[in-house]
């Protein structure tokens, strides 16, 4: 503990002296690539590429890594890369919707489709703990999010999967980390780009509920099976079929009346770039625009609004070589964001869209107020349009200020860099709000003039306003470096030594987050053939106790470029191969339960009243057990990869991984027993193993002028808990050690009752299985009795189907060019998952719920055997609803995620009305999809659902 | 040129020093957060506030106030999953037990890890009490006495819902041994009642009315007294237990009568304690409905022994005890908590007898035969066509004749519980849980008497002292009616059903009484008088059953709940 508090100290203090030593010394000498800190000039201008040839990469060609940039052939990690012209393919708002296929090793999985909040959930490389899963997200160095940067301003994205190509992330880079870069200037002429893209959105799909007339004959239907008495009469019935009376038998699809047809989207951005030797820039300005589903909303956002996000992006990064010897980087980069929303939206809505039945009440009574019953009390087209809106309003901006020095006067090939980014978010809130009254409507009584009563029902207030802006981060980063090169003969040596700091300030939280590190990478290569690369971190968190609080993180990897060798020089077979290897250790230390868990926090806080008079005395609380010991996750981490490209033609990318994880926290309280009368606390006992690969191929050629390409990939990852503190279970197959995170658990169906497994009396036969969880009835779901003690119970749970997330994912991915024409499609797939349906989509009448047209299927005494839903029931069933195989359906699905065609007029025309290049084009999102799932979209489903798009564009550049 | 490129390399160089220098604790917790067992208990002050959060955590609730299960029940009353009452809706936990469909995974009644929380408390606070510096030594054993009545208290509110227990006297760590089996039902009782002995003999009979609401030496008292009746009643005092497994983890496993006596002395104590302390029953209204609530409701009333008034002002919305108690539609009452005919027969009419109900009648026979009810049932219970108070008035709620409900309803039963509420109104009020109140134990003194010496006139002096009170006429063994041991018996059950209703006693009594399983009590239909609208001017009352509960055997003491018993430390109880 004693080095971390000292080099915090004298570090910096070293690195001045050095500064400060060569201040004065100037020579001339050859600029060396810095290998950190510093973006590096662009050697040669972002041209824009045929999509045919995107990934075709050279050799030489620099790649992003960890704080700096390597030639291809030297680096030594598994890291794959998008660039963000195929991420510009997806009309999004948010930018992590543009990756879902696009990097192998990157699970992308939809998430809702609202306007402003659609980010989908992502993971690297699978899921390789059960506590916090999240990565790092790097941006230009620091971390920050990247999701509504605007992807026009995004040079490329990186994923970073093993121990060498994340080493130097230390505590926090063991679940993987995404690295953005944005555009930068180059040596050359001034550029000017311009892109507009507009589109409309849709759900992917909506749900099917059944209609009025049906609903009510279904909920007698289902009365019956409960021996209650009829809800619904004859006439009432013959109401609802002839549809005469709107109001008192009213048939309302609600997503219909909430929702119109489709949503517009929209972008437009405008970029600058270019430079000369000593300054080069690049410049933007954009704004994008993107509405909801909501129909009939306010244009002008005062009474109500749609769900409405609107944001606009500038940046402008700027290099200039201040001295032969020094360059500076100076990066703004920010943007507003504004969104609007209903006053009631997101998942409250959309349930309520879909719980209530389409008889509950009309939309607006006769005399034009608002139905609703004291059952259904939220109107959902009136929580849209009568309740007024939210919104929020965000400014952001990112500012990184970089030197870099040239020390080679003081040792030939060491380069001094410093940096530092500030990033501040701010959020204001403006809601404008009210209650609604509403009526439930009867009928008049009889003879009466009146034909219908309205029995007032909630509270009509008027709007009121509420204000408020003190949400709010800042985030300050320093980071220092020294690096070197050197070239002896055939060895090449790199090192590279580097301090970070990164302190997080919230309001509202007095005490900053903090994280540190010390870091390094040294590199040797001999002949270009054979590298080896150690990286390092030392790094520390905040989270843990004194003396815990810094670990040291190594990592060794080499690789092997064998087409370098001289048996596979000039081969016309294989142009290309690497063989290379890593192993590491690397931490995670974000996990549940309080941010100190090293120590019992006991506060101040709450009252006892005594006396006649209710005196209040002040009590002292506390928490959870500290442990004093407690420390970072472990992930030990293994890769081989293999990279070639054969006949020019074939590109292969293959990596394998295995990692373990291991120390992982776990909250105890399933370990101690609930007698100690305190919260246990956690300890590092969690161990989870998970192996995988990826495989990349990509074939480029050409007939004639008609260019193309195919391309494929796939990403398995399987992971296995091998501790988590589980507690004791009475059967062997309940335990969820053993499986994978998230393995699916539940009953396993065997068919339903019959009325033979009944006596006379309604009683079970005997050597019938018995339910503990509710008195069954014929068309009650069957379960297994695993342990054979005859009765189902909870000691019948067994693992079913398998995870949420896919532990395959596929793509296939084709593009052709001629003549100015270009055409891509990009295929992506996930198998080996499962959906546990459950909830008010899929559970008809439940909790007074709705009924969907899964449920038409049911089991009733005439459709016994192809039945595909128990009987309906108005009651709670606890048998029938709970996790089964029964309600267990294949996730896989395979999607059209993009289809863009393109053309590109001819130069000559394009010279003729000044322009360098203009190209339009059309493309769709999420067009078409294939699974098993009727009703929901197999991504994501309950609340606003994920969207299709169909959007035009053009873009031109000067 | 050159000047620039050094300044600016200076600035951002004193930039990075000046943010990350001078800090040796850059990523250290600020102190100021950090306090520790031995802060606490350096000075009175301090130390006395973890005397109220073991307060605060040891004190019985029964009133829901909150999502959580441990007060009350989940979004309702005890009272509403016994033969007291019951609550329209569905989804509140009352319901799980009424249809039987709760156990070991799933009680929404109690949360075993809450009660520990309260003993580690009381045991912190006897473990560090002597560091305090600035405490008297008699304050201290004092003190430390409160703590061991407290710890007490859960015991037997966790002895009255799963039998035997294991007794933790000491505050655990994760490192030390942490294997306590259960120990037996007669260490348990044991235990309470040598901690109520040593504690009784140094706590105060009364304290400053500012610190009223602590333990006395008469709840120490209580306490014993109660743990005793219990210990002697049949599902304990037996040697044929209600399930055959694990009888010492039940019960004693043998009967002795002797049991009963000890329950008779303890209860004799408290009484003869609260004689010369000044504790009595409320008398002092000439009307007995103005007593008997002043006894309920009142702060500070005579009779009450120990109460939980942990929130002082509880206002209308927040906790939420009104949304979950308040009949429907009165002061934001959401279903509120109704009272079945069959606890509604429990009481007497005015002159004591036994109310007559045919199956349907006209509304003025059911207003004519409601009025006619005693006192207490006057107060207790709310049916349709009586007043709530000036404010709200008289309240109607009735059935439509195509069975759908009125305003104010529905409800199941013979109308809604108000006892408790008579202060409530839109601003909220103060209600105090009663914990111990002094009619309690004239009904235990009477209960274990006259087992132990059976239709013993001091059996029948305690019974009348609560008949009268409430105002109705004492009755002696000359009556036919209690001249047998057994009527006697049913007679004490029944008074005690209508004095203590809705207190959390019934549901705990019938089990110990071994009768939860008659029908009617805890198992079968149950019943209620529901009000029909015919026409615009015609009404009738009708009896009819709302439902049917469920009853086993194995239901006589709680399931621990699964998560404990797979930890492997702890064995379950029989059937479960």
């Amino acid at each position: 503990m004693i080095l971390s508090i000292k080099y915090t100290n004298k570090i910096p203090r070293i690195l001045a002296h050095l500064t400060l030593y060569t201040l004065g010394i100037f020579c001339t000498a050859q600029m060396v690539q810095a290998q950190s800190l510093i973006p590096g000039i662009a050697v040669d201008k972002a041209t824009k590429q045929d999509s045919a040839t995107t990934d075709q990469i050279t050799e030489k060609e620099l790649m992003n890594v960890a704080y700096g940039r390597q030639t291809k052939q030297a680096v030594t990690g598994a890291i794959s890369t998008i660039g963000g012209d195929a991420m510009a393919k997806t009309l999004t708002p948010t930018l992590s919707n543009t990756l879902f296929g696009r990097l192998p090793g990157l699970t992308v999985m939809s998430g809702s489709g609202e306007p402003g909040f659609d980010e989908p959930s992502m993971l690297i490389r699978g899921l390789g703990t059960f506590n916090h899963a999240g990565f790092l997200v790097i941006v230009d160095g620091f971390e920050a999010s990247f999701d509504n940067l605007s992807v026009e301003e995004i040079e490329s994205v990186s994923v970073l999967k093993d121990a060498a190509a994340l080493a130097l992330y230390g505590t926090r880079g063991a679940n993987g980390v995404l690295l953005v870069t944005t555009k930068r200037g180059f040596d050359g002429k001034t550029q000017i780009r311009f892109t507009a893209r507009t589109g409309f959105q849709k759900p992917t799909r909506l749900p099917d509920f059944v209609n009025s007339y049906d609903y009510g004959v279904l909920y007698n239907e289902a009365l019956a099976n409960d021996g209650l008495p009829v809800r619904y009469s004859p006439s009432d019935l013959e109401n609802y079929r002839s549809g005469n009376d709107p109001f008192l038998f009213p048939d309302v699809n609600w997503y219909n009346e909430v929702l119109g047809d489709n949503a517009p989207i929209s972008d437009i951005n405008l970029t600058f770039s270019g430079g000369g030797e000593t300054t080069r820039y690049f410049i933007l300005l954009g704004y994008m625009q993107n509405q909801g589903l909501y129909a009939n909303t306010d244009p002008k956002r005062k009474e109500n609004s749609n769900a409405d996000f609107r944001r606009v992006n500038f940046r402008s990064n700027i290099d200039v070589a201040i001295s032969s010897k020094v360059t500076a980087s100076l990066d703004f980069g920010g943007r507003i964001e504004n969104r609007f929303f209903p006053n009631v939206n997101g998942f409250g809505l959309w349930e309520n869209m879909a719980r209530y039945p389409s008889n509950a009440f009309p939309v607006t009574n006769p005399d034009g107020s608002w139905g609703g019953t004291s059952r259904y009390p939220n109107n959902p087209v009136a929580s849209v349009l009568g309740r007024g809106y939210t919104s929020s309003h965000d400014r952001n901006i990112m500012t990184n200020l970089r030197l870099s020095e040239d020390l080679g006067d003081l040792i030939p090939g060491l380069r001094f860099s410093q940096a530092i980014g500030i990033n501040n978010w701010h959020r204001g809130n403006y809601n404008r709000t009210r209650s609604l009254a509403f009526y439930e409507i009867g009928a008049g009584d009889s003879g009466s003039e009146e034909p219908y009563l309205y029995y007032p029902r909630g509270l009509d207030t008027g709007f009121s306003v509420q204000e408020w802006g003190n949400d709010q981060w800042n985030r300050v980063n320093i980071q220092a470096a020294l690096d070197y090169e050197k070239q002896l003969g055939h060895h090449g040596l790199t090192g590279m030594l580097m301090y970070h700091q990164d302190v997080l300030s919230v309001s509202g939280n007095n005490v900053p987050y903090a994280n540190q590190s010390l870091m390094g990478r040294f590199t040797y290569n001999y002949q270009s053939r054979f590298f080896a690369e150690l990286g390092f971190a030392y790094s520390g968190s905040e989270r843990f106790p004194e003396g815990h609080r810094f670990g040291f993180f190594p990592s060794l990897s080499g690789a092997w470029i064998v087409s370098n060798e001289e048996f596979l020089k000039g081969s016309s077979v294989v142009n290309f191969l690497k063989a290379r290897a890593s192993a590491g250790i690397l931490g995670n230390d974000r996990f549940g339960g309080s941010r100190f868990a090293y120590t019992q926090d006991f506060y101040y806080s709450g009252e006892y009243r005594l006396g006649l008079d209710n005196v209040s005395n002040g009590i002292i609380n506390y928490g959870q057990l500290g442990n004093s010991e407690i420390s970072w996750e472990k992930d030990l981490k293994f890769n081989v990869g293999f990279e070639a490209t054969l006949y020019n033609k074939l590109a292969v990318v293959m990596d394998l991984f295995y990692n373990r994880r291991s120390n992982m926290p776990v909250n105890t309280g399933n370990i101690f027993p609930g007698y100690i009368g305190v919260l246990p606390p956690y300890e590092n006992i969690g161990k989870v193993n998970n192996r995988g690969f990826e495989l990349d191929l990509r074939y480029t050629d050409h007939i004639g002028s008609f260019n193309y390409f195919v391309g494929a990939s796939g990403f398995f990852a399987k992971n296995k808990i091998i501790e988590m503190g589980e507690i004791a279970h009475p059967e062997s197959y309940m335990y969820r050690t053993g499986h994978a995170i998230g393995q699916h658990f539940g009953w396993e169906a065997d068919g339903f009752y019959s009325p033979d497994d009944f006596e006379a009396n309604g009683e079970l036969k005997q050597g019938v299985l018995v339910s503990s969880f509710a008195a069954v009835k014929p068309g009650d779901i069957k379960y297994i009795d695993q342990n054979g003690d005859g009765r189902i119970d909870q000691n019948d749970e067994i693992a079913i189907g398998k995870t949420w997330l896919p532990e395959f994912i596929y793509t296939f991915n084709v593009g052709a060019q001629y003549k100015g024409f270009d055409l891509e499609l990009l295929f992506y797939g996930l198998t080996n998952r499962s959906i546990n349906l459950n909830g008010t989509y899929f559970w008809g009448l439940q909790n007074d719920a709705n009924l969907s047209s899964n449920a038409l299927n049911r089991w009733t005494p005439e459709n016994q055997e192809n039945a595909t839903f128990p009987r309906l029931t108005t009651l709670a069933n606890e048998n029938n609803y709970r996790p089964s195989t029964f309600w267990m359906k294949s996730g896989n699905l395979l999607r059209l995620r993009n289809i863009e065609l393109g053309y590109a007029i001819p130069e000559v025309w394009a010279h003729q009305i000044k322009v360098d290049n203009l190209r339009v084009f059309v493309n769709a999102v999420n067009l078409l999809t294939w699974d098993k799932m009727d009703m929901v979209d197999p991504e994501a489903y309950g609340g606003y659902p994920p969207l299709k798009s169909l959007n035009l564009g053009i873009s031109v550049q000067f | 040129m050159r000047l620039s490129y050094q300044s600016l390399t200076g600035v951002m160089l004193g930039i990075a020093i000046l943010l990350s220098s001078c800090d040796n604790e850059f990523l250290g917790k600020p102190e100021s957060n950090d306090v520790t067992i031995e802060d606490i208990f350096s000075e009175r002050a301090t130390a006395e506030s973890f005397l109220w959060e073991s307060y605060r955590t040891s004190m019985p609730l029964g009133f829901p106030i909150d999502w959580g299960s441990h007060n009350g029940m989940y979004a309702s009353m005890v009272m509403a999953a016994s033969d007291e009452g019951d609550v329209y809706d569905t989804w509140p936990s009352s319901n799980d037990h009424n249809t039987g469909v709760w156990g070991p995974t799933g009680n929404r009644e109690d949360d075993f890890g809450s009660h520990y929380k309260g003993i580690r408390n009381a045991n912190i606070f006897l473990e560090n009490i002597e560091m305090v510096p600035d405490i008297p030594q008699t304050e201290k054993e004092q003190m430390k006495a409160e703590a061991m009545v407290l710890r007490g208290l859960q015991y037997h509110e966790l002895m009255k819902r799963y039998g035997a227990i294991p007794i933790v006297d000491e505050v655990l760590t994760v490192a030390g041994e942490l294997m306590l089996p259960r120990n037996t039902y007669q260490e348990c009782v044991d235990f309470i009642v040598q901690s109520c002995d040593a504690a009784a003999a140094v706590l105060p009979d009364t304290y400053p009315s500012s610190f009223n609401g602590r333990i006395t030496k008469g709840v120490a008292l209580a306490l014993k007294a109660r743990v005793l009746l219990y210990a002697a009643s049949p599902l304990h005092n037996t040697t044929t237990p209600y399930l055959p497994s694990n009888p010492e983890l039940t019960g004693y496993g043998n009967y002795e009568e002797g049991r009963w006596m000890a329950a008779a002395d303890a209860s004799k104590a408290v009484l003869d304690w609260a004689a010369t302390s000044g504790v009595s029953l409320v008398n002092s209204s000439d009307d007995p409905a103005v007593n008997y609530q002043t006894a309920v409701e009142a702060q500070g009333s005579s009779e009450m022994l120990l109460y939980n008034q942990s929130n002082g002002w509880w206002g209308a919305y927040n906790p939420m005890f009104q949304q979950f108690v308040m009949p429907r539609g009165i002061y934001g009452g959401w279903y509120g908590h109704g009272v079945t005919y069959q606890h509604a027969q429990m009481y007497h009419t005015s002159d004591g007898a036994d109310q007559e109900w045919p199956e349907e009648g006209p509304r003025s026979e059911f207003l004519e035969k409601m009025q006619a009810m005693e006192p207490r049932f006057q107060y207790s219970i709310f049916y349709s066509g009586s007043k709530w108070n000036d404010e709200i008035g008289v309240r109607n709620f009735y059935k439509n004749s195509n069975g759908s409900w009125s305003d104010g309803a529905p409800v199941n039963g013979v109308g809604y519980m108000r006892k408790f509420l008579g202060r409530a109104n839109w601003g909220g009020g103060q209600f105090n849980w009663i914990i111990f109140r002094l009619a309690e134990f004239y009904l235990n003194y009477a209960e274990a008497l006259n087992e132990a010496s059976p239709l013993d006139a001091d059996a029948f002096a305690a019974l009348n002292s609560i008949r009268e009170r409430g105002g109705l006429d004492p009755v002696s063994v000359n009556d036919s009616r209690y001249n047998t041991q057994e009527k006697l018996r049913e007679a004490i059950r029944r008074e005690r059903a209508v004095e203590l209703a809705f207190e959390e006693h019934r549901f705990f009594d019938v089990r110990r009484w071994m009768i939860a399983g008659e029908e009617g009590v805890m198992k079968g239909e149950m019943w209620g008088l529901n009000i029909y609208q015919l026409s615009d001017e015609e009404y009738v009352y009708r009896k009819e059953p709302f439902e049917t509960r469920v009853w086993e055997e194995k239901m006589y003491l709680y399931p621990l709940p699964q998560g404990e018993i797979d930890k492997g430390y702890l064995i379950q109880n029989p059937g479960w």
